[in-house]
């Protein structure tokens, strides 16, 4: 009886001890320990097991629209991140049906989101909170609340203030494209009612190239037709003096986007026809967009002659009597630079992404058209990896092994760079470039960098770079130019 | 670690029995063992051991307020499994702690990036010798809780003496480092990396008066304890605090000045760090990046060119007694290396991984965690005769980068300034905020005294490296004491 009394004694005050040490919400566990102590549960069952503390974001200490927000971004961020764990998405096809953008918000965002925003009632609020209360109320699935605020905050700009208005819009237009899922119906609406062509094309251009580039991700053709025609009609009477303003200059890629987007077709036909017609339709279309004559166009290499591939060591059915590209054949030469890509070790996972990237479209496309000669060109840069300088025959192998590893099944040249060291102390190596350098940038017009690509058809003529280029218009040029009929030149 | 010195009780902490202050190559082997049977199921296990010791002793107004005796082990288990790694720290090596580790860190691969080997190729790294350096003092390791008291005693009994007053700080600590993997645990050479085991010890104290009115300080640090003499460093304190009483105000400006060992080290680390390569070849700037090359598009260092005083080298060998540093993984391969030969700047820090991709070499030069600054053979007291008017300077306090590409800085003076004139010491004055940059101090030289060890531990209580100096006392030209400060 005594003896369990003590017992009693200690199982009380441990009880205590173990509550003061966890005042917090630690109760549940601390009874539980206990318990299991009184009962003389051996050692191992007797260990505290861990668990997760609870997730949900205690937001009695945010007051502001700022500080809701952060907390809903830090709530979003642990999410992605979570998702994201072992998932490098830049090397898959881009899939619209998974993207954050078009997919619904996870729960916990939006109740985050929605529990804080709670106390910001859209009538009640400033204006001058607007811009981070509009992206809290579409975290919180508040949209009318968010349009309300919107018209509330257009109302408040002066008529005369063109410019104003147009900061707003396209404000407005960023929050709703950029939020998840994107709100591109509510852009387009909003960009409908009140966006108008005033004397200043340019003013507010800016909206409908964020509303394509968003459209064209998630693959929302209707919307991106919409929002290529009116850039087209905002652009179309351009001067040649607004042409060339620094604010032409910001939107410029997304005009010829939007042009290349509206000729798709067009394009399309011209390559089934012939080369030469593709060539003279593209040409034209980025005179068109840069509103100069065919003559004054900076040099692109599309239509010249390749160059042949030239190279000390060949591998993967590259051979050196039979250069490349292989005349009769369609062919992709893609030139990357070791020391950016390749013999990266997972150890710079964040410099190789964009490698790996390169790697992944480069097989896909190798996969899906067997019939495509595909060389990688690469050269010696006096190191690999972490491996003591190997000689320049060595060297090759080790980038060979590498793509192998990478399950490419590409030809491959490799050049041995010239190079000089600068004097001592200094003795950095520098590298000549190489005569495949040199010849694919055409006199340094078109300077060639790690990734950079070269579709070539049957008669070795340049039909595109990858300048610009998605993984689809790949795939469209290739498959075009592997289907024609004939030459095609 | 044998299991008499080890509770195999899985619900209490394990504490390593008296006498074995850290564990040695055979006890690190032993556990990391246990660890790979505990792994099961495939993939590789790698297990990181580090252990220490360190015994404190602090005082304060000639009282001891703090006598510590701490170890601790620190096992880090890593488990690689389908491609992605898990990693879990734990300083419990029981049998079920152990298994608990090895299974968390396998809950933790699951949700990591399946990077490792994926797709990738891997070529053997290559493997490098390991220097002998002197790291290791028994002087240091058996250092007792009681032998500390007693050198406190003898520290603090001079000042008590005199009236003054006396605080510091006395640690001797000890700890070994090795890692293994199970990839090689068939093989004869089971570690990854090899078991260094190194000490370290420091001493510093101050001595003020008891209105505050003076004060002293001297410190020395080392891997060494039986180099290290407390009662010399007492009397120098003593006797700096007793000079340094009702110090007079001296009218700010640019003054010659004598700099103590040091003090010239604090000016030091003000740039050695910025002796690497790599950050001013990729990004620029900094006191050694001349410019950015717009024909070979690349940035410039100043190798080759003078940025100092012709009788200033600065360098460090490995072998060196007084200079050791253990040698780690990122480090290799550790040579004897000079950064500034004779005034010119003849090599930059970097490792091997730059030193492959930007000039295909072999070998980097390593960071100058420890390093010995050229001396002379002018004493202090020569230089204080060859002194019109100047002023002698303890050490510096709380510096700080102004701006980075001159290393122009800022800081206080502290625990003794004095006047001379006419080549004496003539009074005691306040202190003065300086704002100078240590390459101008490196040009303007006058004269350099005898190398000597300093006072610099390592910065970190966790960092298992030693960061010893050697650097000589100076005397430079038109040194730039900005203000005044009030502090003794």
């Amino acid at each position: 009886m005594l003896r369990n009394d003590h017992a009693h004694d200690h199982c009380r005050s441990h009880r205590v001890s173990t509550r003061a040490y966890r005042r917090s919400g630690g109760l549940t566990t601390g009874l539980a320990v206990s318990v299991a102590l009184c009962l003389g549960a051996g050692s191992a069952t007797g260990q505290t097991r861990f668990d997760w503390p609870t997730r949900a974001v205690d937001l009695t200490s945010y007051g502001t629209v700022e500080e809701c927000l952060a907390a809903t971004e830090r709530v979003r961020d642990s999410v992605t991140r979570r998702e994201n764990e072992g998932l490098l998405r830049d090397t898959m096809p881009f899939d619209p049906q998974t993207s954050p953008l078009s997919a619904p918000t996870p729960a916990p965002i939006t109740e985050t989101a929605h529990r804080c925003a709670q106390r910001f009632t859209e009538a009640a609020t400033r204006l001058t909170d607007w811009a981070m209360l509009l992206p809290l109320y579409l975290a919180a699935g508040r949209d009318e609340d968010a349009a309300s605020l919107i018209a509330r905050r257009l109302a408040s700009v002066g008529p005369a203030a063109a410019a104003e208005r147009a900061a707003v819009m396209d404000t407005a237009v960023k929050l709703y494209v950029d939020a998840f899922p994107a709100r591109l119906a509510a852009a387009e609406k909003l960009l409908e009612e009140h966006a108008r062509i005033g004397p200043n094309a340019l003013l507010g251009l800016t909206s409908y190239v964020r509303l394509l580039d968003v459209a064209e991700q998630v693959r929302d053709t209707v919307r991106a037709r919409w929002a290529v025609e009116q850039i087209i009609a905002r652009t179309a009477n351009l001067t040649a003096a607004e042409r060339r303003s620094a604010g032409y200059d910001t939107v410029r890629g997304a005009v010829l986007v939007a042009l290349r987007w509206l000729n798709r077709g067009a394009l399309r036909d011209s390559l089934r026809l012939s080369t030469a017609s593709y060539v003279a339709l593209v040409r034209h279309t980025l005179a068109t967009t840069a509103g100069v004559a065919l003559e004054a166009l900076p040099f692109i290499p599309i239509g010249e002659q390749a160059p042949a591939i030239q190279g000390d060591f060949w591998f993967g059915g590259a051979d050196p009597g039979h250069p490349r590209p292989t005349p009769g054949r369609v062919a992709l030469v893609v030139f990357l630079d070791p020391s950016g890509c390749l013999s990266r070790t997972p150890l710079y996972t964040t410099l190789a992404d964009h490698c790996w990237s390169q790697i992944a479209l480069i097989r896909r496309l190798t996969e899906r058209f067997p019939a495509l000669e595909v060389t990688i060109v690469a050269h010696t840069i006096g190191h690999f990896g972490y491996v003591p300088p190997p000689t320049p025959a060595q060297e090759a192998d080790l980038i060979h092994e590498w793509l192998t590893a990478h399950r490419l099944s590409a030809g491959l040249v490799v050049t041995t760079s010239d190079f000089w060291r600068l004097p001592d102390p200094d003795r950095r190596r520098i590298d000549r470039p190489t005569a495949n350098r040199v010849h694919y940038s055409f006199g340094n017009h078109w300077p060639v960098e790690t990734g950079s690509k070269f579709i070539i058809d049957q008669n070795g003529t340049i039909v595109a770079t990858s300048f610009g280029l998605s993984e689809s218009d790949y795939v469209d040029i290739i498959d075009t130019l592997l289907h024609r009929a004939g030459t095609g030149t | 670690m044998s299991d008499s010195r080890m509770s195999t009780r899985g619900d209490r902490l394990i504490r390593l029995a008296d006498g074995g202050r850290i564990l040695s190559t055979e006890e690190c082997e032993a556990i990391a063992r246990r660890v790979f049977d505990a792994a099961q199921g495939g993939g590789e296990t790698r297990v990181g051991i580090s252990s220490w010791w360190q015994g404190e002793l602090r005082w304060a107004r000639n009282r001891v307020s703090l006598a510590s005796d701490r170890r601790d082990i620190r096992l880090r288990v890593t488990r690689i499994v389908d491609r992605a790694v898990g990693i879990v720290i734990t300083n419990q090596v029981d049998d079920v702690s152990l298994a608990a580790a090895v299974r968390a860190a396998e809950r933790s691969a699951q949700l990591q990036p399946q990077f490792v080997g994926s797709a990738a190729f891997y070529p053997p790294r290559p493997s490098f010798e390991t220097p002998e350096t002197a790291i290791w003092s028994d002087a240091t390791d058996h250092l007792t809780t009681e032998g500390r008291g007693e050198v406190a005693r003898a520290l603090v009994g001079p000042a008590e003496e005199k009236g003054m007053l006396s605080a510091g700080y006395l640690e001797v600590r000890t700890q070994s480092r090795a890692e293994f993997t199970s990839a090689k645990a068939e093989a004869s050479a089971l570690p990854e990396w090899p078991y260094v085991a190194c000490t370290q010890a420091q001493c510093s104290m101050t001595v003020r008066d008891q209105k505050g009115a003076g004060s002293g300080w001297a410190g020395l640090s080392g891997y060494d304890w039986s180099a290290i003499d407390p009662q010399a460093l007492a009397a120098r304190a003593l006797e700096k605090a007793l000079a340094s009483r009702d110090p007079v105000a001296l009218e700010p400006g640019r003054y010659t000045v004598i700099l103590e060992p040091q003090a010239v080290c604090s000016l030091m680390d003000l740039f050695v760090g910025a002796l690497s390569r790599e950050p001013i070849e990729t990004v620029g700037g900094g006191p050694f990046w001349l410019a950015y090359d717009d024909a070979l598009k690349l940035n410039r260092t100043k190798l080759g060119l003078k940025v100092a005083d012709e009788r200033v080298t600065l360098s460090h060998d490995p072998a060196d007694h007084a200079l050791g540093v253990v040698p780690t993984p990122d480090m290799l391969p550790l040579d004897r290396v000079t950064w500034i030969d004779r005034g010119v700047l003849t090599q930059l820090s970097m490792d091997r991984d730059y030193a492959l991709r930007a000039l295909s070499e072999n070998r980097g030069a390593h960071r100058p965690i420890a390093f010995r600054m050229s001396g002379g053979d002018t004493s202090v007291e020569e230089m204080i005769q060859t002194t019109k008017r100047g002023l002698l300077v303890t050490r510096f306090w709380g510096t700080r980068l102004l701006d980075n590409g001159s290393v122009l800085a800022t800081g206080l003076t502290r625990d003794g300034v004095w006047l001379i004139e006419n080549g004496k010491i003539t009074k005691a004055v306040k202190n003065f905020r300086f704002t100078e940059s240590p390459l101008f101090v490196l040009n303007s030289l006058d004269a350099l005294g005898p190398a000597v060890p300093v006072f610099r531990p390592v910065a970190s209580p966790y960092d298992v490296q030693l960061t010893p100096a050697i650097v000589p006392p100076l005397k430079a030209r038109d040194f730039s004491l900005t203000s005044l400060v009030d502090a003794v």
